[in-house]
């Protein structure tokens, strides 16, 4: 009596959970929701976490390329054009933008708020030829994501362009906004005290791609070009024993998990590698979030 | 003129003047008979072409009667007069009068276009093609007249004249502008059209070579009583 | 009846010469008035439809008519240009779209439109084969330039050099062609369609080269100061932007200041429009809002006084015309005297001779007549492009 009794109360429950329409579960995917373009990672996932199922976002970008330095054939600026929004980083991060023809309407600068702190970049490299005078082939770093303060105002921008394009969606992508910036809130505390006690053992970045997180988070500290998987050469570990020279650095901040040798090398050198991946392309395993607050615990665990 | 047949013409106290001219008709009496040919001979200016063109119905006498054909001619108006001369007479020129903008065949057919009473049917158009040929010009009919000589333009001109059969020509100095040769033809197709067709032919002409082919000589010098008087 | 036209006829074709010389002083005297009255007025229609679809132009201060022929008729030398930052301007406000403007170079007699894609939807511009742009460098043609030129999709267009002289400037960009519109009857039917930023590449302000690092480059290298590579004007520019080389490409200074003519701002609304409108005539910096409507009314206005003084000098020779007409028919049928004493005798009659007199004057009459009316019905269809054609050539 008492298991039929729990048998019908499970078919009954089983019964209630289907058979709605679509206006009852209101996160549905739509099949013909308008396509949302975003020219990186980090604003295609906050887009994602904002917009629901209600828009479909897209990042074009192979997860094998660096979005920074991403050239699109023609087929792929076209379809760019037909997205109903195509979010940019801004502070010229997408190149590619300057070269190709999209519908100015459609282009949310997602670093308006900010863009009056964009960080110049040192020149790399400059050129003088013919009449046209010396110039630089460089202008602001662009990580802007990584200050996570500058992330949550990217992240509002992209709320305030979704809700002009799904207005009668406002409350929904406004909840979501909410939910994703508190989890960046929580995350910019944990950096707060990381960068605290970064800063004490002094740090050199793997790449100078950290400007903004070494803003926000006072983290003082030179930037090398090593790559994680390339093994630097003589005059680069010349390069960098000056530097170890000239100042205090116990940490080594990499994009990615260091070849073990060049880890080795580190560490007989007195410098621990830690690593906080940028995510500016899909990570292989996770999302921005889980891939960010990762790295952070481990980043917790050594300091 | 023979008592059994009807007078061609028949004029009695016949009087004409030009308004502003000194000039005057008086004619007492003239008597045409039928299917007479007469040539009416005088010096220069004593009213052998006035005479024609009351018989013609061009102008109108101020008195007296003139009968053609049996129709009181005198007494006709403009319209009717143009009518019956249409219908009846037939005119040819001593300048021939032919329109040079129009070819040989449609000058013979001038009559008919500006008439309006004929139609211009086929058995008509037959009719000039087969005048042309018997004037010797057939093989000319689409030719403008400028190219033609003038014994061949005098003959598209009694083509034009016979076309409808009339019953009286009146021809003015027919062969005035003609050298010997064509003199004789032109007369001569003049001459066996009214035998042919026993009609009147009434010719003014200075020429007294031709008068022995008529068969009555006038002399209107002293017909016209007016100038006779002057 | 007929008789009498037929002999009229003939009488015309006789003195053909006369005839045709008489029609054609009066189809000419009844036809000059009526086409420039037609190209005028279609002209007119034609100017004051494009200036009714663009309400408002902003440009840079100067003539409004200079600005007005080169942003919507696409003529006239390019006015003074303003700074591109206009546009953030325009768009910060929230009343308006802008769309950027910058026509100041040739491709042969092309002009080159600098815009953005929101220029076709504006004007109501389809694609007849190929796409809009998509890339730096290429180029959407309208239908009179593919056809004239014999271009389709695949083919190029080659931007010309402002002067033959100035070697230093303006050079050739090689554009392909991607994409050939619709015709649209208007002005954008003999224009070369690009991004504004395809205009700043031609203009020098932005430009791909060989990279300076790469070994092929040493030998154009002069000097290299620290982080400065100082290269010498033999370094390869391209001239041409393909997929090879297009990310080489790169402008130089601020964005905000680069050129354009003209932005067409598109109002949201009438309040936003006049709101707009308010703010710039309140500005003194340089920058001016114009209402094409008004600019093109008043250059008709001109044009219809002209040509009412046009007309009525036509006017004055066509009764010239028709005296001298008169005379040579009056002067006819005194010649035709013998002529109508001949049909009289034959047997013509008064009615008849005078429909005769009279026919040649109404045949001429109706010839001219009918002619005129047909030449004018040409110019109602083909004459404004022809016009055009013949100006442009």
């Amino acid at each position: 009596m008492k298991a039929q009794l729990c048998l019908c109360l499970a078919l009954l429950l089983s019964i209630a959970g289907c058979g709605g329409d679509a206006g009852d579960n209101p996160r549905k995917a739509d099949p013909v929701a308008p396509a949302v373009v975003a020219v990186n990672y980090p604003i295609a996932y906050m887009a994602k976490r904002i917009a629901g199922d209600w828009l479909r976002v897209e990042f074009p970008v192979p997860g094998d390329v660096d979005p920074a330095d991403w050239q699109p054939g023609v087929e792929q600026v076209v379809a760019v054009q037909q997205a109903s929004l195509i979010l940019l980083n801004g502070a010229g991060y997408a190149g590619w933008v300057e070269r190709v023809s999209l519908p100015e309407e459609k282009l949310v600068n997602t670093s308006v708020a900010f863009a009056n702190q964009l960080l110049p970049l040192e020149s790399v490299a400059s050129h003088t030829h013919g009449l046209s005078g010396e110039h630089a082939h460089t202008g602001f770093a662009f990580t802007t994501w990584l200050d996570l303060e500058q992330a949550i105002q990217q992240a509002a921008a992209i709320r305030d362009a979704l809700v002009g394009l799904l207005p009668d969606r406002e409350a929904e992508l406004t909840a979501n906004y909410a939910a994703l910036a508190a989890e960046f809130q929580r995350l910019d505390q944990r950096w707060q005290t990381i960068g605290a006690r970064l800063a004490v053992g002094g740090v050199v970045f793997s790449h100078p791609v950290y400007q903004y997180w070494q803003r926000r988070y006072q983290v003082p500290g030179p930037s090398v070009h090593w790559e994680p998987g390339v093994e630097p050469g003589v005059s680069e570990w010349r390069a960098f024993d000056e530097l170890l020279v000239q100042n205090t650095i116990r940490w080594m901040i990499w994009e990615a998990e260091p070849l073990p040798a060049v880890r080795a090398a580190l560490a007989e050198r007195g410098v621990e590698s830690l690593v906080l991946p940028p995510v500016a392309n899909r990570p292989a395993v996770g999302d921005m979030m889980t891939t960010l607050s990762g790295s952070t615990s481990l980043l917790e665990s050594r300091l | 003129m023979s008592h059994l047949a009807a007078p061609l013409v028949e004029a009695v106290n016949l009087s004409f003047a030009y308004d502003l001219d000194s000039f005057r008709l008086r004619l007492p009496s003239l008597s045409i008979a039928e299917r007479e040919t007469v040539a009416i001979v005088g010096p220069s200016g004593c009213g052998k072409t006035t005479l024609l063109h009351l018989i013609a119905g061009i102008l109108q006498a101020q008195a007296g009667q003139l009968q053609v054909l049996g129709a009181e001619v005198s007494a006709m108006s403009d319209a009717q007069a143009r009518e019956f001369r249409l219908q009846n007479i037939g005119m040819v020129f001593q300048s021939f009068e032919l329109l040079d903008y129009l070819s040989v065949l449609d000058n013979i057919l001038l009559p008919v276009r500006i008439g309006g009473a004929v139609s211009l049917s086929e058995p008509i158009r037959e009719r000039a093609r087969q005048l042309a040929r018997q004037m010797g010009i057939g093989d000319k009919l689409a030719r403008p007249i400028s190219r033609l000589s003038q014994g061949e333009r005098q003959r598209v001109a009694v083509a034009r004249a016979l076309l409808l059969r009339p019953p009286l020509l009146l021809a003015d100095e027919p062969t005035g502008n003609l050298d010997p040769s064509n003199k004789d033809k032109v007369l001569s197709l003049l001459l066996d059209y009214a035998e042919q067709e026993q009609s009147g032919l009434i010719t003014v002409t200075h020429d007294s070579t031709l008068l022995d082919r008529f068969s009555r000589v006038l002399d209107f010098s002293t017909l016209n009583r007016a100038e006779a008087a002057a | 009846m007929n008789g009498v036209f037929y002999l009229a006829w003939r009488y015309l074709v006789w003195h053909r010469w006369k005839s045709l010389t008489l029609t054609a002083a009066i189809t000419l005297v009844m036809f000059v008035p009526a086409a420039i009255q037609v190209l005028i007025d279609q002209t007119a229609e034609q100017l004051g439809a494009r200036a009714a679809r663009t309400p408002l132009l902003i440009g840079a201060r100067g003539s409004p008519l200079e600005l007005t022929l080169n942003s919507l008729y696409l003529q006239s030398a390019p006015p003074a240009s303003l700074p591109y930052a206009e546009v953030d301007v325009i768009r910060q406000q929230g009343l308006a779209t802008p769309i950027p403007l910058y026509v100041r170079f040739k491709s042969r007699n092309a002009a080159i439109v600098g815009t953005s894609l929101a220029y076709f939807d504006y004007r109501g511009l389809g694609i007849a084969s190929g796409r809009v742009m998509a890339v730096l460098g290429e180029a959407v043609i309208g239908a009179n330039v593919a056809r004239s030129r014999n271009l389709s999709v695949g083919d190029y267009v080659l931007s010309s050099p402002e002067s033959a002289f100035d070697i230093a400037g303006v050079y050739p960009l090689k554009m392909p062609v991607v994409g050939i519109l619709a015709p649209g009857f208007s002005a954008d039917d003999d224009a070369v369609f690009v991004d504004v930023k395809t205009t700043w590449v031609i203009e020098g302000l932005g430009h791909g080269h060989q990279d300076l690092a790469a070994p092929e480059a040493a030998r154009t290298i002069l000097k290299r100061d620290g982080n400065n590579i100082v290269a010498n004007a033999s370094v390869v520019e391209y001239n041409e932007i393909t997929e090879a080389n297009r990310d080489s490409f790169h402008f130089h200074g601020d964005n905000n200041r680069r050129p354009l003519t003209a932005i067409i701002p598109i109002a949201k609304d009438n309040k936003s429009a006049v709101i707009l409108a308010g703010r710039y005539q309140a500005r003194d910096d340089g920058v001016q809002l114009i209402s094409p409507s008004r600019v093109m009314n008043e250059l008709m206005a001109t044009i219809f006084t002209v040509r009412q003084y046009v007309v009525a000098a036509l006017s004055l020779v066509g009764v010239a015309t028709a005296l001298v007409v008169i005379l040579v028919f009056l002067l006819s049928l005194r010649l035709r005297q013998n002529e109508m004493k001949t049909l009289r005798y034959i047997g013509g009659g008064r009615w008849h001779l005078a429909l005769l007199a009279g026919a040649e004057v109404l045949m001429v009459v109706a010839i001219a007549v009918l002619l005129a009316a047909l030449l004018t019905w040409l110019t109602e269809r083909w004459g404004t492009p022809l016009v055009q054609a013949l100006i442009v050539s």
